[in-house]
């Protein structure tokens, strides 16, 4: 997926072992997350498992000011969820720390459902 | 936000994930000094899985040229000398290539040889080499290539440097002046 989404306008992937590539979770600060068989793509033989609650992170320091970053990863829930349950249990979360202390939060919200919602 | 299903496998099982993408601009008046990426799950039944994560920066304020090429007088040279060549100023540049034009001609030798080399001096390995046995020779103001650079290693981050390295073999050989040419691009 990476390369499809690679597009001339932005960089390569900026994170380390972003598919669990060295099969542990070096590069990143995990809570309540392991290293399992399987993933999305031909040479993707491992991926990450979170458990019901839990985390993991990396953060990056940017010498030079981008307008903006492309953000995304591959999820799949261990079980599906209902139709009528409208609440976010998995999601993305991009930090931007900005000179001064000021900061911008993203929230990317995990949904299966959000295909039909999408119209996709 | 982007959303398509894909196919994949989990423990043999083919499965469909769901892929998740979105831009999340930058604000351009305040520096940006980090940016933290966190997947999460709360009270999510039975855990899930996460793959690929992405993390791509918008490079449009980067493009200025697209390719680079930097041209680089060196002066005539006999014995081993590391001189630097690069530096980068974009977070990361990756050299793709080089070549060298030589004021004399470079005339290969089995016995007494030299060898230049690129080297990332972050991680101290070689980008792209030449090495100037029989055969391989380098004509006067004619373009000679090193070999491919190692994609491995072509990677200069941002306040790094490359330097060029002439190592003699045997008796060596004089490396005449020339102009070191470098290709490089936005990694």
């Amino acid at each position: 997926m990476a390369d499809e989404t690679t597009a001339e306008l932005y960089s390569k992937n900026r994170l380390s072992n972003p598919g669990a590539e060295t099969g542990d979770t070096t590069g990143w600060a995990v809570s309540g997350v392991t290293v399992v068989n399987g993933g999305v793509g031909e040479d993707s033989t491992k991926c990450f498992k979170l458990e019901a609650t839990a985390s993991m992170y990396q953060q990056k320091s940017t010498p030079t000011q981008p307008p903006d970053f492309k953000v995304g990863v591959d999820f799949l829930p261990e079980t599906e969820q209902a139709d009528n349950d409208t609440k976010v249990y998995a999601y993305l979360k991009v930090e931007y720390a900005y000179a001064g202390g000021t900061t911008d939060t993203f929230v990317v919200p995990c949904r299966a459902d959000g295909i039909l919602a999408a119209g996709v | 936000m982007a959303l398509t299903w894909i196919s994949g496998e989990l423990n043999a099982l083919t499965i469909e994930w769901l892929h998740i993408e979105a831009i999340c601009e930058v604000n351009k008046d305040i520096e940006l000094l980090t940016v933290k990426l966190s997947g999460i799950t709360e009270n999510l039944t039975g855990g899930g899985y996460f793959d690929n994560y992405l993390l791509l920066k918008n490079l449009l304020n980067e493009k200025t040229t697209g390719a680079n090429i930097i041209y680089l007088p060196v002066p005539e040279t006999s014995g081993e000398i590391e001189i630097p060549v690069f530096g980068s100023i974009v977070e990361i540049a990756e050299i793709v290539a080089a070549h060298i034009v030589p004021k004399f001609d470079i005339i290969g030798s089995d016995s007494d040889y030299m060898t230049l080399k690129l080297i990332n001096k972050e991680s101290s390995e070689v980008i792209c080499t030449k090495t100037f046995l029989a055969g391989a020779d380098a004509l006067a103001y004619e373009v000679t290539d090193f070999g491919p650079a190692n994609e491995n290693n072509n990677a200069v981050n941002y306040g790094k440097g490359v330097s060029l390295v002439k190592e003699d073999t045997g008796g060596g050989m004089t490396l005449p002046q020339s102009v070191l040419i470098v290709e490089w691009n936005l990694g």
